[in-house]
């Protein structure tokens, strides 16, 4: 009778956890030139990142300024035209999701076939992460391996962006690469009583494109800004001027792009 | 040479904007080794810098972020001074900031 007793315990804790609804604010960090946050809501199996469409404001510089005068390198910030919050559902941990992204001032619905993830989670390693305890895992995504640090305090498989998956909600996750993406969890509401502030109404009457269209029509874009950019960087008696594509998102190569 | 790049980079470059701009650089790798006419007489003080052993490589590089904070593309200048690269990248630095102010640049 007692064992009975504990496993419908068990259950009603289990059924209670996957009911509950979860909020995590992280903040990502694609560059040393912004920052983003970036909600996670997650109820009964079903995931919606909200990512803001402005950088957050960067605190105020201590240094007068000597470093820059002393490097060799400058950055710049190309104007794409109005952007929209970065929004992905991701249903049962389907592989296949909605996102919202915006072109050339437009929003746009992108349904993406996400490969699945296979975490590598036989690591030893545990590191404490702000309260909580942390296990690492990793994973090959795109052409680039993602690192990821889950917990096991918060058993909703959740995480930022498209990831997810593991045991537990992922702390920090990074990619390994020249230009790596950083998020880190700030804060949680678990169990979390408010709504999700994503009208879905709005999302689907939004253009469709497929994720190979979109990126396609983004590198052409980009492609043509950057030839724009070339040909007016001025020509110098003795200085050699080289470009370089960067594809600084995470994913580094796509499926289509394989063969 | 090396020095009339650094001596000429100024005037050079700001002369370059205009007519050699619409060129198109079909070619991603570009170097100019003609002079204009005004910079000549700084290129006879200079004749004598033939060997690049005893020079500086220095290279300046300009990183281009989309809207997303994401890195698109990245330009580097790259040239051989003397002895320190730092008025090298003073010029690059000049050039590029009155090419943005000026939105020469797309920006």
């Amino acid at each position: 009778m007692y064992k009975y007793s504990l496993f419908f315990v068990f259950l009603l804790a289990t059924a209670n956890s996957y009911g509950q609804k979860l909020k995590a604010l992280y903040e990502y960090l694609p560059s040393p030139m912004a920052t983003f946050r970036e909600e996670v809501y997650f109820q009964d199996g079903t995931k919606t990142s909200v990512r803001d469409s402005l950088p957050q404001p960067k605190p105020k510089a201590t240094s007068n300024g000597d470093d820059e005068e002393l490097s060799g390198s400058m950055s710049v910030t190309l104007d794409m035209g109005k952007i929209y919050r970065n929004i992905v559902i991701q249903k049962n941990n389907a592989t296949q999701l909605l996102e919202t992204r915006s072109l050339k001032g437009s929003n746009y619905l992108v349904n993406d076939e996400l490969p699945s993830l296979a975490w590598n989670t036989n690591f030893t390693d545990v590191d404490t992460l702000g309260k909580h305890i942390c296990h690492k895992a990793t994973a090959i995504y795109r052409g680039t391996t993602l690192v990821a640090y889950y917990t096991n305090d918060i058993p909703i498989p959740a995480g930022p962006y498209k990831f997810g998956g593991l045991p537990g909600l992922i702390v920090m996750l990074y990619n390994e690469g020249a230009n790596p993406h950083y998020w880190l969890l700030k804060e949680i509401e678990y169990p979390y009583t408010g709504d999700v502030p994503v009208n879905e109404k709005y999302i689907n009457t939004l253009p469709k494109l497929s994720l190979e269209n979109y990126i396609k029509k983004e590198d052409l874009e980009t492609e043509e800004r950057m030839r724009m950019m070339m040909s007016k960087m001025p020509m110098m008696e003795g200085v050699t001027v080289e470009r370089k594509k960067v594809r600084g998102s995470v994913e580094q190569v796509y499926e289509w792009e394989k063969n | 040479m090396s020095l009339v790049a650094v001596a000429a980079l100024s005037t050079a470059a700001f002369a370059g904007t205009g007519s050699k701009a619409s060129k198109e650089n079909a070619n991603v790798k570009t170097t100019n080794y003609k002079l204009a006419k005004k910079n000549a007489k700084v290129k006879v003080t200079e004749a004598s810098k033939e060997s690049k052993s005893m020079l500086t490589k220095c290279v300046y590089t300009l990183n281009v972020y989309n809207s997303s904070g994401q890195v698109i593309d990245t330009f580097t200048s790259q040239t051989y001074v003397e002895n320190s690269c730092s008025g090298f990248f003073a010029n690059c630095r000049t050039i590029y900031r009155h090419m943005l102010a000026s939105g020469e640049l797309g920006i």
